[in-house]
């Protein structure tokens, strides 16, 4: 018995004797490096998901949840409301892929035609032209550019003939010219608009499709 | 006020679905002040345009054009009076155009609709065009038709012939150059109601499309106007 247990006792002292002596360099670099190591991070949306679970929420922290969620509902909505269109009660025009049926709702409210027109509403270059020399700022104001002043500054060429490009969609289109920033102008090489509600001075364009 | 809440808690779950709650419920609101009235001093003229917001959405209506007008009207320094006006009216026409066109393909058809109706065309004619062309968006011919009307073309006669060019499958370049070519004969002298009669005579001869027939045609050359 004492002697089987001296010859285990040998074996293993055996074993270890041939092992390489220690790099203490190596050991060192190892040891840190799992120092440095930091520790996995929990991800953000584990966080939220305990968060959640724990039952209850201070009144500060309420208000905070109220407005995030305020924001997010925001979001949302307005991304319903997109895909639902304008029979919902939040209405919005969607031109959707092809369908050949329009569609018409029960409730015999109008729906958005889902149809394969994507190419007739798509805009086009328009060129704008005023001949006006005097003027030291020509802009195009119109409901392509839904009439907000200067987003359109004209450029001025040799001869005193001010010119824009831009992208317009087909249909009949009112505009103006304002020059130096407050004088509303009609085109004259286009038809006057009538304008029946604001009594400026404008004129029409009819864009062709592509 | 405070003392009301202390030491209140509240389950975080109930927190967030009456955030979202809330926030559907506001959407509307929130929508129809971020429309530009904000830009309008007038306080009953802002909290009533923003009324003609609401009700116009509640009926389905997209408001972008209602927003354009506002922009529109402020852009042109009008009386604010004058924007709510010019936005209560053109909300009615909104709304029988988005009828009448139903189903409209898109936010400039709709106000196209909205256009022809100011000029006078009837909210049949809307209709029947509709009929005519169910899937095309009639954008380009309500155009037209609101500027033949404009150039005091009768609006029965133009109308007629616009359905008329529009059934023989008259393509929106064709109905582009009509309107042009009137416009310069109308200028040139010419009574508006013969101009018109000419000029679909002229791209009637370039249509072989029997009646009834909606699709788009490959592009025809114009008629050529005359120098």
């Amino acid at each position: 018995m004492h002697e089987e247990r001296d010859d285990a006792i040998e074996r293993v002292k055996a074993a270890l004797k041939p092992l390489p002596p220690t790099d203490a360099h190596a050991v060192a670099r190892v040891l840190s490096a799992v120092h440095g190591r930091t520790p996995q991070p929990t991800p953000r949306w584990r966080e939220f998901l305990d968060w959640l679970r724990t039952p209850s929420l201070s009144v500060a922290a309420t208000g905070g949840v109220a407005v995030a969620a305020l924001f997010v509902g925001y979001m949302l909505s307005d991304t319903a409301r997109t895909l639902r269109g304008p029979n919902s009660a939040a209405p919005a025009v969607a031109v959707a892929p092809s369908s050949t049926e329009p569609t018409v709702a029960e409730d015999s409210r109008p729906v958005v035609a889902v149809s394969s027109i994507d190419d007739a509403e798509r805009a086009v270059p328009v060129q704008f032209v005023l001949n006006l020399p005097s003027a030291m700022s020509v802009s195009v104001v119109g409901d392509f550019n839904n009439w907000t002043v200067n987003q359109a500054p004209m450029q001025k060429f040799a001869g005193g003939a001010w010119t824009v490009t831009l992208p317009v969609k087909p249909g009949r289109h009112e505009y103006a010219f304002v020059v130096d920033g407050k004088t509303w102008m009609a085109d004259p090489r286009q038809p006057k608009a009538r304008d029946n509600d604001f009594g400026k001075p404008g004129s029409v364009i009819v864009v062709n499709t592509p | 006020m405070s003392h009301l809440f202390a030491g209140r808690r509240f389950q975080r779950r109930t927190v967030c679905a009456a955030g979202l709650l809330l926030a559907c419920t506001l959407r509307a609101p929130l929508n129809a002040q971020g429309a530009g009235t904000e830009q309008i001093s007038d306080v009953r003229v802002r909290t009533a345009i923003q009324l003609v917001f609401r009700n116009t959405q509640a009926k389905g209506v997209p408001t972008e054009p209602l927003a354009r007008k506002v922009r529109e009207g402020v852009s042109k320094q009008a009386d604010p009076a004058r924007i709510q006006s010019a936005v209560q009216l053109l909300a009615q026409r909104l709304e029988t155009s988005f009828q009448a066109l139903a189903p409209i393909t898109s936010l400039e058809e709709l106000s196209a609709g909205a256009g022809a109706l100011q000029v006078g065309v009837p909210a049949q004619t809307l209709r029947e065009l509709r009929k005519l062309s169910p899937t095309q968006p009639l954008t380009v011919p309500l155009g037209i038709l609101t500027e033949l009307v404009a150039h005091q073309v009768p609006v029965a006669l133009a109308t007629r012939k616009i359905r008329e060019l529009l059934a023989r499958g008259a393509n929106n370049a064709q109905l582009v150059a009509l309107g042009e070519n009137v416009e310069a004969d109308v200028a040139a002298g010419m009574v508006p109601d013969a101009a018109l009669d000419l000029r679909a005579k002229g791209v009637m001869s370039l249509l072989t499309a029997p009646v009834g027939v909606t699709t788009v045609v490959p592009s025809a050359k114009p008629p050529i106007r005359p120098k």
